[in-house]
This record gives structure tokens, sequence and C-alpha cells, in this order.
């Protein structure tokens, strides 16, 4: 009777032990789908630019200021910012095309930093079209990039030369700004 | 004289995506420039009044009664011509024919040529021509305005000739 | 090991005999983290704009213990090649609830290496002590090797207990 006792009760702590035990597991994975995030808006004009360019701006130094860029990054890796002209329709424009269009960055924040570079010329590559650079923005609003959009009409023969006969004339294109990671 | 004429550029940039869209990595911007008119001719020289006197009676004909000066601001190539048109006067055979010009100074890309025509069509009333200012100060033009006044009958005192000089700058792209 | 030994006597008798009884406790804490889900989580660009670190999930542990006791926690990275400088350190715990049996209490928790989630003692006569609490990230430093394809990071947190008897 003794015996028999003593042997359920040990055969009960041994089964109770091999049920659980003193460490425990618990496996976590981080995806990450999009490692950049780009968000361009003029940081002054919601939307659309619309320049108008006066017989001052035919005088004035070239080449005249005829609007804003802006783009915000959220970055969880270093990257460029790039933009350049796409596509571009001068049709009744002689001499006019996307080397006549310029950018620069005068500001950056939060890790980003411009780039001197100011081409936005059609089929040119980078680093002639980066606008600046950054590097991991998590934590902060993202990193904002600001600059100027030049347009320079040149001046003589080569300059400009806009066909009357067929006013008014409509130049037009699209600016794409890319950001790419620079992660070797 | 012509109205001067009115250069509009439009630049629209138009961002497709708003602040906060859909995630990317690229984005594009349009951008439509519009140019209604790309030139602009200003005159910046006073008028001219002339009292004939028997200094230019006696001189050699024809003699001096003026100068002339305009500014261009162009985003294409042009030529300028200028005549005159005749207001009212009161002498016979007095008219446009009776007045000539030169141009002597041309800058920013602005050429001169010799004809002096204040009366014809182009190219004898034509003063020069040029090409896109963009970055200057406008193309200059600069010349003198002479009378023969060998054809004039006044028979009312004080005889008077008006007229206007008129300035074009036309656009010469093919 | 602890021994007991029982004396049985009859009432008013004659004889006398006794009944030994012997009670083995080979273990004296026992964890059960199954509450603890895997973690999959995917990053958004609402975290990366976010205040960092950010909740990514929760963990809780259930102790059934006859010693006070110590929960513990490490975590072990087991892929980081797609993301550079990623490491157990962006990961941290911190221990919200405590309740159940042997009067527990959440610890500090913090940023892994080794950390104390909390304490309690003797459970018996319940269900044991709960321990709970929320798992966060720290994207800051991280630098993700070029998209596509999805880039992940993993690894494993280890829960322990531990007797804190001196």
């Amino acid at each position: 009777m003794t015996r028999k006792l003593l042997i359920a009760l040990l055969v009960g702590a041994i089964g109770l032990s091999l049920s659980s035990g003193l460490v425990a597991q618990q496996n976590v994975t981080i995806e990450i789908g999009q490692s950049l995030y780009l968000d361009c808006v003029p940081p002054v004009q919601p939307g659309d630019i619309y320049y108008i360019i006066l017989q001052a701006d035919i005088e004035a130094p070239q080449p005249i200021d005829i609007g804003d860029w802006g783009c915000n990054v959220d970055a969880v890796t270093q990257y460029r910012l790039n933009s350049q002209f796409t596509s571009f329709s001068a049709p009744y424009v002689v001499n006019a095309d996307t080397s006549d269009f310029t950018a620069d960055c005068y500001s950056a924040d939060d890790f980003g930093a411009c780039a001197p570079n100011q081409s936005l010329t059609m089929g040119d590559v980078d680093p002639n079209t980066r606008r600046g650079t950054g590097y991991n923005t998590a934590g902060t609003d993202g990193a904002d990039f600001e600059g100027d959009i030049f347009v320079n009409m040149g001046v003589g023969p080569a300059g400009w030369d806009v066909q009357s006969s067929q006013l008014p004339v409509f130049v037009t294109g699209t600016i794409t700004y890319t950001v790419t990671d620079t992660t070797p | 004289m012509r109205t001067p004429r009115v250069t509009v550029v439009l630049m629209l940039l138009t961002a497709l995506l708003p602040w906060g869209g859909l995630a990317q990595t690229s984005q594009t911007v349009r951008v439509t420039l519009v140019i209604p008119q790309p030139l602009f001719i200003q005159a910046v020289i006073p008028s001219i009044t002339v009292e004939i006197t028997p200094l230019e009676i006696e001189g050699p004909q024809p003699f001096k009664i003026g100068d002339w000066h305009v500014n261009i601001d162009a985003l294409t190539p042009y030529r300028l011509n200028s005549s005159v048109v005749t207001v009212d006067t009161n002498i016979f055979d007095a008219g446009p024919e009776d007045f000539s010009t030169d141009c002597d100074f041309a800058d920013d890309f602005g050429v001169c040529t010799d004809k002096t025509s204040l009366s014809e069509p182009d190219p004898q009333n034509r003063r020069g021509f040029g090409e896109n200012t963009a970055g200057l100060n406008g193309a200059d033009f600069r010349g003198e305005i002479f009378l023969d006044i060998r054809s004039w009958d006044v028979s009312t005192l004080p005889g008077f000739y008006l007229g206007v000089i008129l300035f074009t700058t036309t656009d010469t792209t093919p | 090991m602890r021994e007991t030994r029982l004396s049985l006597g009859w009432v008013g008798g004659l004889s006398q005999t006794s009944q030994i009884v012997t009670i083995n406790v080979s273990q004296s804490l026992y964890l059960d983290c199954s509450a603890s889900a895997n973690i999959t989580y995917t990053v958004t660009q609402s975290n990366i704009e976010g205040s960092q670190p950010f909740n990514i999930g929760t963990w809780s542990c259930n102790v059934d213990s006859l010693t006070n006791f110590t929960l513990s926690a490490d975590m072990t990275m087991t892929s980081t090649a797609d993301i550079l400088n990623s490491s157990a350190d962006d990961f941290s715990e911190t221990c919200t609830t405590a309740s159940g049996g042997g009067t527990p209490i959440c610890g500090a928790g913090g940023t892994f290496g080794p950390i104390t989630l909390g304490s309690g003692g003797n459970t018996a006569g319940s269900l044991g002590a709960v321990l709970s609490g929320n798992v966060w990230l720290n994207v800051s430093d991280w630098d993700v090797k070029s998209i596509p394809p999805t880039r992940s990071v993993s690894g494993t947190i280890n829960y322990s207990v531990s007797d804190s008897t001196p």
C-alpha cells in the first residue's frame, strides 16, 4: 500500500514537469515592402504652378525663376532624389528643349542634404539630375527638400524662336521626381 | 503707332498625386507653357516739333528734324519697320514721301539696314532686324529723321504738317 | 526535494504502524507563453513618420510557481541580412499588466539584450501569474537594401523564468 502511493505521486510529478518548461519563445518577423516614400508638391503652391512671363521676365537675367518644387521623403534606407523631364513638346518654339530648364535645391532637413547639380534635361543621368541625398527618417515627418525651377529662354540666334503664326504657342512637358535606394 | 505686342508665358505645373497619396518612389509633374505673344516694342523718344526757318529752306535737302529710338524685347527673330502716316496738314503736296530716315545704331543682336523710306512697304521701310533678346535689356535701335520740303506748296499761313511715325515689329520666323 | 514523514496512530490500539510519504518537487517553475502569438509585422509609411519605437505586437506569459520568480526575456536575431544595422536592440518590450496568483508585478522591460518583464511569488491554488505587455520596434537606424524584393528581418524572443529566492 505504501509503495503504490509513492509510485503514484512520483509519476504524477514527472508528468507535470513534461507538460511545461522554464523557457518559451515568440517568433518575430518584420517585413518591409517599401523603404522609400515620395510626395512632391511645391511647398507654397498646393498642386499646380501657374506662372506668367511678362516683359520684365524677358529683360531679366536668365534663367528666371518660374516656380518652386518640393518633395517629402520618408525613408528607412539611404537614398538620393533626382528629377528631370521625362517628356517635352515645344512644336512652335524653335530651339526650346529641356536643357533650358534647371532646378536648384536650397533647403533640406531631417538628414537630407541638397546636391549642387541643376540639370533637368531629359535623358541626362545622375549625378547631374540629383537634387539631394538623405538617410533614414524614422521618427521624423520625413525629409523636406525644396528648390526653384528656372527657365532660360536663350538669347540671339540660339535663343528661343517663338512662331507667332501659331499663337498662342504651347510648350508641355513632364518632370519626374524619383527616389532611389543608395544602399550598396 | 502700333501697339507694343505683349508676350505672355504661362507655366503650369500639375502634381498628379496629392500629399499623403499612394506610396511611391517616383512622381510626375506636368508642365505647360503658353506663349500668347513673343514681341514687345517701346518707343523711347519724345515727340518731334520743328519750325521751318529760312535756314532750312535755304539749306541742303533733306535736313534732319530729329532722332528716333525704340527698344525691342523678343522671343523670336523679327524685323523692324517704320512709316509716316499723315494725320493733318494744310500744305499742298506734303506727305510721307517727304520724310526719310536712317538707322545708325543697333545692339543686343539687332542689326540696322540701309533703307531710308518712310512711305514704302517692306523692305524699303525696314529699319533693321534682330533675334531673341532674353536676359538683355532689349535691342535698342536708333536713327535720324529727315525732311525734304522741295515739293511743298504752302499757301496758307501758318502752314503745318502733323503726322505719326509708326514703328512695327514683325515675327520673321518662317 | 523535501521529504515529509507522517506517523499514524491507532487510537487505543495495540498495534502501531507508519506510512511514509515522499513528495518530490523536481521543478518549481512552469512557464507558458503560448499566448504570445508569433508576430509578423509590415512596416508602413506611417510607422516611419511616427514616433519611435512603435508597437508591433503583444506578449503574454503564464507562470506557475512554487517559489519567488523573475520573468525575463531576450531576443535572438535569426535573419538580418536584408537590413543593415538591424539588431535585437531595435526591439523592446514593456509589461503592462500583471495579475493572477503569486502577487505578480511588472518589471521595467526595456530594449533587448536581457530584460526583466516581471516577478512574483508562489502561485499555488491559482491558475498562475499572468504577465503581459507590448512589443516595440525602432527602425531609426535601419538601412534597408534595395526593394523589390520585399525585405525582412526575423528573430526569436526567448522568455524564461528563474527562481529569485536568495
